[in-house]
């Protein structure tokens, strides 16, 4: 496919905006660690829910879903359903304590009251490993984009994104990031509605009719209405539902938004805001996704199943629809990219430096300096293995952090912040189970021992671990808690009343009741 | 800072006030919730998930016109039954936000 030069045109201007919102936002100030990393605690809770949902819906989101739609069938709703379970759970469990106890990342909450260090080593630990899973997906999806919209080679595709994510995220911080993603989803949202729109006049605003055309594609149309065919057994199906229902809560870059509102409120109503939002644009896949297996030929769609939504917004809206299309959908990954590219930097600059390495005694220019330098870094090497990484599944890729933060991040803060027990050994323990369980059983599995490593067999019987993994976090967390009787752990159990107090009435909860 | 220090250094000696005792009922009641609805949410995604690999012959059965199947119908049931959870949950969650918001003010 050559260059669309509609798709051209919109990419242009949408890197040009961008760019300058970039610059406004460096020239605003991104100096102070406040600006840095929670835009300066000024966005709004409407805004910062608009983003929240910008982060959340990537290009798995997008294209991969509308894929296991096109090419396998009824089997896509799990990934649309799954993409919505997350969000109530971190409303009602974690948005608002979380922004009362923390300040720039998810592990100042876990450090409230137990020992930092090791606890904020362990965050910073999870964070890149799910982070750079997350991110070696979407730049894949970017590079398989950019190479069919413009003809660029794969490589060259995959370097412009990581140069321009590594501008934005350096430049701007939180705030030009925020403003990116706000943008986007705006975008994203409004392409969406506009390509259902078609859909459904197109079949006589019939949903029946969608999917029937979808089914009587396929030589035997009951197969493309049967479930059961996405995941080869019951327990991969639960592990994954785990894994998207305790996910979302356990994510870095969507944690890091509680602290760009004001309060604890705010958190609350940008969660509401973001899952209303992500709900909605999940029925619209859902439409987009029968589209695609009715409107699109099966056997010739370049690029392949994940590029299936594309093709889709050609065959409505012809060429200029399929350039609108591709560059929302490169703007959708640009912009995630930025956000995963800040979370995994500030855990290195905030956690790691600041208060593992220089026990909480950087400076403030110190600490953002090292955010840049870190961006700059994950950049280059995100680039080096999205190369390696070109031929994987996107969806595929894009479900590993989820089943990470469900097994590391997920538990040992719904543990901090609800149960009395939790020591510093037990969430370590837990954390470290977690983390190592997950990705050791993700690599043993036949998706990458198999299909990437090219092993015979695999030697995890299961697609998905999450049951496994979070199963032995949490056993290994709440065993080593209650078995530690050492006087730190006994102090850390006293601190829960307050920390519960703050948790609930704000940080302004403790000064109360000194007066 | 020491290795084992948290940040909780002013929080330690202090108890919750005592002045503003109608709000601990409101917040109690608001983590009953809290709970209740995660483990909902949790047990019917779980659910769904299982149930459309273990029991396919159900979820691929068509129930409205021709072709809109159980799974169809679950899969909207489920999307709006999270919304509607979220609209609950926020709306008790607004009586605490005005009594914080006194509290506040009053301090």
């Amino acid at each position: 496919m050559g260059t669309n030069p509609v798709a051209a045109s919109i990419f242009v201007t949408f890197v040009v905006i961008t760019l300058g919102i970039t610059w406004w936002a460096n020239r605003r100030g991104s100096a102070t660690a406040q600006d840095f990393y929670a835009a300066g605690g000024n966005i709004t809770a409407r805004q910062n829910g608009l983003a929240m949902a910008g982060d959340y819906l990537s290009a798995a989101s997008f294209l991969g879903t509308i894929a296991v739609f096109f090419s396998i069938g009824n089997d896509g709703l799990l990934y649309a359903v799954g993409a919505v379970a997350g969000w109530p759970i971190a409303t009602f469990l974690i948005g608002e304590r979380l922004r009362n106890l923390g300040r720039y990342t998810f592990s100042d909450a876990l450090g409230y009251r137990l020992a930092q260090r090791p606890v904020r080593a362990l965050a910073a630990l999870s964070t890149l490993c799910l982070s750079g899973c997350y991110l070696i997906a979407q730049t894949v999806g970017a590079g398989t984009l950019v190479q069919l919209l413009f003809g660029i080679p794969y490589a060259r595709a995959v370097g412009l994104v990581g140069t321009l994510m590594m501008i934005y995220v350096t430049f701007g911080g939180m705030a030009a990031t925020t403003w990116i993603q706000i943008i986007k989803a705006t975008v994203l949202l409004a392409t969406s509605c506009v390509m259902a729109l078609l859909v459904f006049h197109y079949f006589g605003f019939s949903i029946d009719s969608v999917i029937g055309a979808a089914a009587q594609t396929r030589t035997d149309p009951a197969r493309f209405l049967q479930t059961g065919q996405l995941l080869p057994d019951g327990v991969s199906a639960v592990s994954l539902g785990l894994a998207f229902a305790l996910g979302p809560a356990g994510l870095p870059h969507v944690l890091m938004r509680f602290f760009t509102v004001k309060d604890a409120q705010g958190a609350r109503r940008s969660l509401s805001f973001a899952t209303t939002i992500i709900a909605l644009f999940q029925i619209v896949v859902i439409v987009l996704g029968y589209a695609a297996a009715a409107l699109v030929p099966k056997d010739s769609v370049a690029g392949g199943a994940n590029m299936a939504a594309i093709h889709l917004a050609k065959a409505l809206g012809g060429e200029p629809l399929l350039g609108v299309a591709a560059a929302v959908a490169f703007a959708t990954i640009l912009a995630v990219v930025s956000g995963l590219t800040l979370a995994a930097a500030s855990a290195v600059s905030h956690d790691l430096y600041k208060h593992v390495y220089k026990l909480g005694q950087a400076s403030e220019a110190a600490e953002i300096r090292v955010s840049r330098v870190s961006t700059v870094i994950l950049g280059i090497a995100v680039m080096y293995v999205a190369i390696l990484f070109q031929h994987e599944n996107i969806g595929f890729l894009a479900t590993l952090p989820l089943v990470i933060a469900a097994s590391v991040n997920s538990p040992t803060l719904i543990l901090a912040m609800y149960w009395r027990g939790l020591t510093t050994r037990g969430a370590l323990a837990g954390g470290l189970t977690g983390l190592a369980s997950s990705v050791v059983l993700i690599v043993l599995s036949q998706k990458v021992w198999v299909d990437v490593l090219g092993h015979a067999s695999a030697a995890f019987a299961y697609e998905y671990p999450t049951v496994f993994s979070l199963g032995a976090a949490l056993l290994v967390a709440v065993v080593v808690s209650t078995t530690d009787r050492s006087a730190q752990a006994n102090r850390e159990r006293e601190l829960f009343d307050a920390q519960v107090l703050v948790s609930e009435r704000g940080p302004g909860a403790t000064r109360d009741a000194h007066r | 800072m020491s290795d084992t220090q948290n940040a909780c250094t002013d929080a330690r000696t202090e108890m919750p006030p005592e002045t503003d005792v109608p709000l601990e009922p409101l917040l109690r009641r608001q983590r009953t919730l809290a709970w209740l609805l995660s483990i909902l949410t949790l047990t019917v995604t779980v659910g769904f998930f299982a149930l459309m690999n273990l029991a396919s012959a159900v979820m691929s059965r068509v129930v409205f016109g021709r072709w809109i199947t159980v799974a169809n119908v679950a899969a909207a049931s489920i999307i709006l039954l999270f919304l509607a959870s979220i609209a609950w949950f926020g709306h008790q969650a607004t009586e605490i936000d005005a009594r914080l918001r006194n509290m506040r003010r009053g301090s």
